[in-house]
This record gives structure tokens, C-alpha cells and sequence, in this order.
């Protein structure tokens, strides 16, 4: 593992969690929330929201994030059922690790913790 | 958001199996993905909204043909999703599925299906990147959508009836270009949905005139509007003579590769005007205007002529025609029966007696008989064969001359078919012809 030896993630995920060759976080991100008022129902993962108990376990760890706005915005045009507010954080290296797991600008950021993830987003815009 | 059309109520157990197949969007988890129905169809889920403690899909039926176009972002992801029946699914967190509902697209709030054009895969994605989409290099095509549903009330949507229908349509389109185009054009099968049957067909021709389709498809509504002129009049005729006989509606779209274009409604009420307008076309014709196409409907495969006769006779009397009611034949040649008595004009098209229908059944046998000679002389069949044999009447027909006439004039009849039809034609010539109205008077 590439990512800073004093980040520490949750004792329950697995060994192999986050992967290997996952990197630091680091770099503008989006996400698609629901009010301009951003709070940590919007940050949360389907792990911490009990969703799928048979998922790939890591995956459910990790929150899904764009790299891209136009990205970001895609998925607000896709599934206008969860939100038309663009929000837009800057990841650092304390916050944790990514990787690439999707296309084309999908990653998955597996939080380290203690990260106050509500504080290092801010609203972007809504989609019209 | 308002859910109000949630009050037809499935079999939850129906999609128990929702764990996915193959996962075409995720975000935090699937979110768009395909998985086996319990009744073994393949299902694409769409996950649009979520409530506490569960969330909620549209889940509609697919096909492999459709998850490639959305993969390779040739389709919509909304028309993936409304191009058939839906059910709304309810799947609590745990992943158990809690409620299903069968629901109208008109139905659904507004924000809980993908904005209209929107592809699973973005429109600005890099053509180098790794996960590109072949979609950019390929070249633009034509389609043709043909909708296809039952009538209301109408029986179970059967092969027996798509086919037909979808073959009429097919040769409609084709003999228009020709009119219009003067080419033929290939349809070349593409994918197909379920329910409300939806076939997609790529327009195989010529680049230059495959542009033109959207024009073939608005000189057909025009045709439609203002009725048909002699050129057009006959494919207009065999398709909704089909049309009629399955009981079909079709609505004909043009597509320039997922962009609609145009498209032609045929529902019950434009068929019957459409079929309106065609008399009076036919009516303002002259005799040597009209060409003679026969269409293999009005060609009667009712061997027994008495036996039609029964038809009218039982619901005179108020009785189900039937084939116990009709002397222990198959439901089948029932069928045969009574198209025969509408070739006849003893019913309509609805399968109610016409007026001459209502007298003929209640006169004797004899008078049956000699009535039925004017009925099929002016029948579509019985008129073709009197003008085919350059004649005015049925005495200037040789009953030997059935089989040539069909092979001249009859259209959608195999060889072997032709002469089985020309053996029926030749058995009602030969009952009919000793009561003609005109050899009784010399």
C-alpha cells in the first residue's frame, strides 16, 4: 500500500481494505447531493448505511466520487431522483486513499478516519 | 415526490432473484443493472429514488440486443426503460424486495425517470480514453420501430398474430419506397421488446435514399390524412386488411439512429378512416383504373358455402357461432367461416350482421342461394374474377379459369395455397351458378 502508514480506516474492513494499489487522495472531486446544504447523509457509504450485506465488501467501503463535473453532472441527468446540487471538495492526502474504478472519471475514496467529509465540500452549482 | 399511480399490485416474489447480473452503472453501488426475473426474462433495474430503508427501481423487461445498444451508447437510458411495460420495485437495504407494483410510464413523477437522450456513458467522454465507446466511429443508420399492440378486448397477443402483422408492415413500407423512391430497401431485423410488441428494423439501402425515410413515412401520414391515390391504394388495402383481421394497432416510427423522426399512427380509429377513404378512392375510380389485386384475405377458404350461410342463419337467431354451433368443425375453420360470411357482406368488420346480413339469414335455403350470387359477384374476390375474366357477370367466368386468376391476381397466397383457394372458388361457382339471377330468366 502506497498511502501515508499513520492514515488509519476503520478496524472492521477487511485486511485487503482498502486495495492495494489504491493511491492518496488528492485532486478536485464532485458529487451529486440533494439540497445546497450539504450534510453527512450525503457523504455516506452503502457500508455505514447497511445496503447490500452481500456487495463486495471494500466496494461498500469506499464513497463513489467524479473527477470530471461534466461527470458529476452526467449522473444528476441520469438518476434525477437523487439531486441536482453539484458539490466540489479537494482531497488531501490525510483524507484518505482512491482508485480509479469506474468510467471514465469514476473513483472510489475510502475515507480515512476522523475526516469531517461534509467540511472539505462545498455546493457547485445545481443542474438546470 | 408524489407516487399515484402505484395501486396495481404484483407478486413481490416475482423479482426475488434481484441480485445483479451485470452492473451498467455504479455509483456507491449498483445502480443500473440487469438480473433474472423468477419467471426466467431478463430484467433491467433502474434504481430512481429512495425512501427510508429501501430503495426503489423501475424494472422493465431487456434484452441482450438492448443492454449492448445502452452499453455502446447507441440508446437512451429513458427509452430503454419505457419501451415496454413497468413494474416499480421496492428493495429494502438488506436486499430483500418488499413491494412491486405494475405501473403506466404516464404515471411516473416526472423526476424519477433519466432526462430524454441521456446515454449511460457520458457525451463528452475522451474517444482515447480507455473506456471509450465504439459509438463515435460508427457510421449513422436507419430504423424503423413498429409498435404493435392488440386491440382493446382483443385475445391474447399470440406469434400467430405478430407475425402476420409484422410481414404486412414490412411489405407497406417496402412498396412505398418503391412508389416514392422507386428502390426496394432491405429491412434488416435489430432488436424487438416485449408487451406492447416493439420491432426494430435497420433500413438496408442506398445511404442517400435512407435519409429519406423520415419524407416516405410523412408522405404516408399525408396518405393517410387524405386518403390514398390508385398507385398506393392496394398496399394501403393488404395492410389493414391484416391489420384488421389480428386485430392489431401499429404505430410505424423513423429513427436516425436514436434520433425519432417520424412516425404513423394506426390505431382502430385511423385504420377505419383510412379504410373509409379508400372507398371513396375505389368509388371515384373508374372499372379500367382499377388494377386487380385480389389480397388473400377476401379470398374465401370456406369450402362449404351452406356452412357460411349457418353463420348468418345463427345470429339471426341470437347463437354463438361456434364450432359446435357450425356441425363439430375447429375453432380454426370457424374462423374461416366467418370471414367468409364477411367476404359476403352478411357481417361487418366489428363481426355484426350488415343489413342484407339480417335478411339473408332469415330466408329459405333456395332464396339463399340465389341471393348469395349478387353478394359474391359483388364481393372484392367475385368482382376481381368477373372483371379478370372481362366479363359483367358470374356466367362470364369459366370455373376452370380459379386457379390462373389467383396466380394472376391474388397477393400474400403460396403456389399450394392458390390452389387449394382456386378449388373453393371453383366448389361456390359451381352451387352458385344454377341459381344465377340472369340464366333463370332464359
Amino acid at each position: 500500500m502506497t498511502y501515508q502508514p499513520d492514515l488509519r480506516f476503520p478496524h472492521e474492513w477487511s485486511a485487503d481494505c482498502p486495495p492495494a494499489d489504491a493511491i492518496p487522495a488528492e485532486g478536485t472531486v464532485f458529487r451529486i447531493c440533494e439540497q445546497e446544504s450539504l450534510t453527512v447523509q450525503d457523504f455516506r457509504t452503502y457500508l455505514e448505511m447497511g445496503k447490500l450485506p452481500d456487495a463486495p465488501p471494500c466496494r461498500r467501503a469506499g464513497l463513489s466520487v467524479f473527477r470530471k463535473r461534466s461527470d458529476a453532472e452526467h449522473r444528476a441527468r441520469l438518476q434525477p431522483g437523487f439531486g441536482r446540487i453539484v458539490a466540489k471538495g479537494t482531497l488531501l492526502n490525510e483524507h484518505g486513499v482512491t482508485k480509479q474504478t469506474g468510467r471514465p472519471s469514476h473513483t472510489t475514496w475510502w475515507i480515512a478516519e476522523g475526516v469531517d467529509r461534509v467540511s472539505i465540500f462545498s455546493p457547485d452549482g445545481e443542474i438546470t | 415526490m408524489i407516487w399515484s399511480g402505484l395501486n396495481r399490485q404484483v407478486d413481490p416474489a416475482l423479482f426475488s432473484s434481484m441480485s445483479p447480473e451485470k452492473i451498467l452503472y455504479d455509483f456507491d453501488g449498483p445502480q443500473i443493472f440487469t438480473f433474472m426475473g423468477s419467471f426466467g426474462q431478463e430484467l433491467l433495474a433502474y434504481l430512481c429514488s429512495a425512501l427510508a430503508g429501501c430503495e426503489r427501481f423501475i424494472v422493465v423487461p431487456t434484452t441482450p440486443t438492448v443492454i449492448g445498444e445502452l452499453e455502446r451508447g447507441e440508446l437512451a437510458v429513458r427509452d430503454a426503460l419505457t419501451n415496454s411495460w413497468i413494474w416499480i420495485v421496492d428493495r429494502s437495504y438488506s436486499g430483500d424486495v418488499l413491494a412491486a407494483w405494475a405501473v403506466e410510464e404516464a404515471s411516473l413523477p416526472r423526476t424519477v425517470l433519466p432526462e430524454a437522450g441521456i446515454l449511460l456513458i457520458p457525451p463528452d467522454m475522451d474517444i482515447d480514453d480507455t473506456f471509450a465507446s465504439p459509438v463515435a466511429s460508427l457510421a449513422e443508420s436507419f430504423f424503423v420501430e413498429f409498435h404493435l399492440k392488440p386491440e382493446k378486448n382483443s385475445s391474447l397477443f399470440t406469434n400467430d398474430i405478430i407475425f402476420p402483422s409484422m410481414r404486412a408492415c414490412t411489405a407497406f413500407l417496402r412498396s412505398a419506397f418503391m412508389r416514392f423512391l422507386n428502390v426496394e430497401p432491405e429491412f434488416v431485423f435489430s432488436s424487438a421488446g416485449t408487451g406492447s410488441f416493439v420491432l426494430r428494423d435497420e433500413v438496408r439501402i442506398a445511404h442517400d435514399k435512407a435519409e429519406r425515410l423520415p419524407e416516405v413515412v410523412r408522405f404516408l401520414t399525408t396518405e393517410a390524412r387524405t386518403g390514398p391515390d390508385n398507385d398506393g391504394l392496394e398496399s394501403w388495402r393488404r395492410l389493414l386488411n391484416v391489420l384488421r383481421e389480428n386485430r392489431v394497432e401499429v404505430t410505424i416510427k423513423a429513427f436516425r439512429n436514436t434520433l425519432p423522426l417520424e412516425f404513423i399512427e394506426l390505431g382502430t380509429s385511423q385504420q377505419k378512416e383510412i379504410r373509409h377513404r379508400i372507398q371513396e378512392t375505389r368509388k371515384a375510380a373508374s372499372p379500367d383504373q382499377r388494377i386487380i389485386v385480389v389480397d388473400s384475405l377476401d379470398v374465401p377458404q370456406a369450402d362449404d358455402l351452406i356452412r357460411v350461410f349457418q353463420v348468418a342463419e345463427l345470429r339471426v337467431a341470437g347463437c354463438l357461432v361456434t364450432p359446435e354451433s357450425l356441425g363439430g368443425i375447429t375453432p380454426r375453420q370457424v374462423s374461416y367461416y366467418t370471414r367468409a360470411a364477411k367476404l359476403l357482406n352478411l357481417l361487418d368488420e366489428e363481426d355484426e350482421l350488415t343489413p342484407g346480413g339480417q335478411i339473408f339469414g332469415r330466408l329459405p335455403d333456395e332464396d339463399q342461394l340465389r341471393t348469395c350470387v349478387v353478394h359474391f359477384e359483388s364481393s372484392i374476390c367475385g368482382e376481381a374474377w368477373i372483371r379478370w375474366s372481362v366479363g359483367n357477370t358470374l356466367l362470364d367466368v369459366r370455373p376452370e379459369s380459379s386457379a390462373d386468376f389467383l396466380k394472376d391476381c391474388s397477393s400474400g397466397l403460396s403456389e399450394d395455397t392458390q390452389l387449394r383457394r382456386a378449388k373453393t372458388l371453383s366448389n361456390w361457382y359451381g352451387l352458385l351458378i344454377p341459381h344465377h339471377y340472369a340464366r333463370q330468366r332464359f
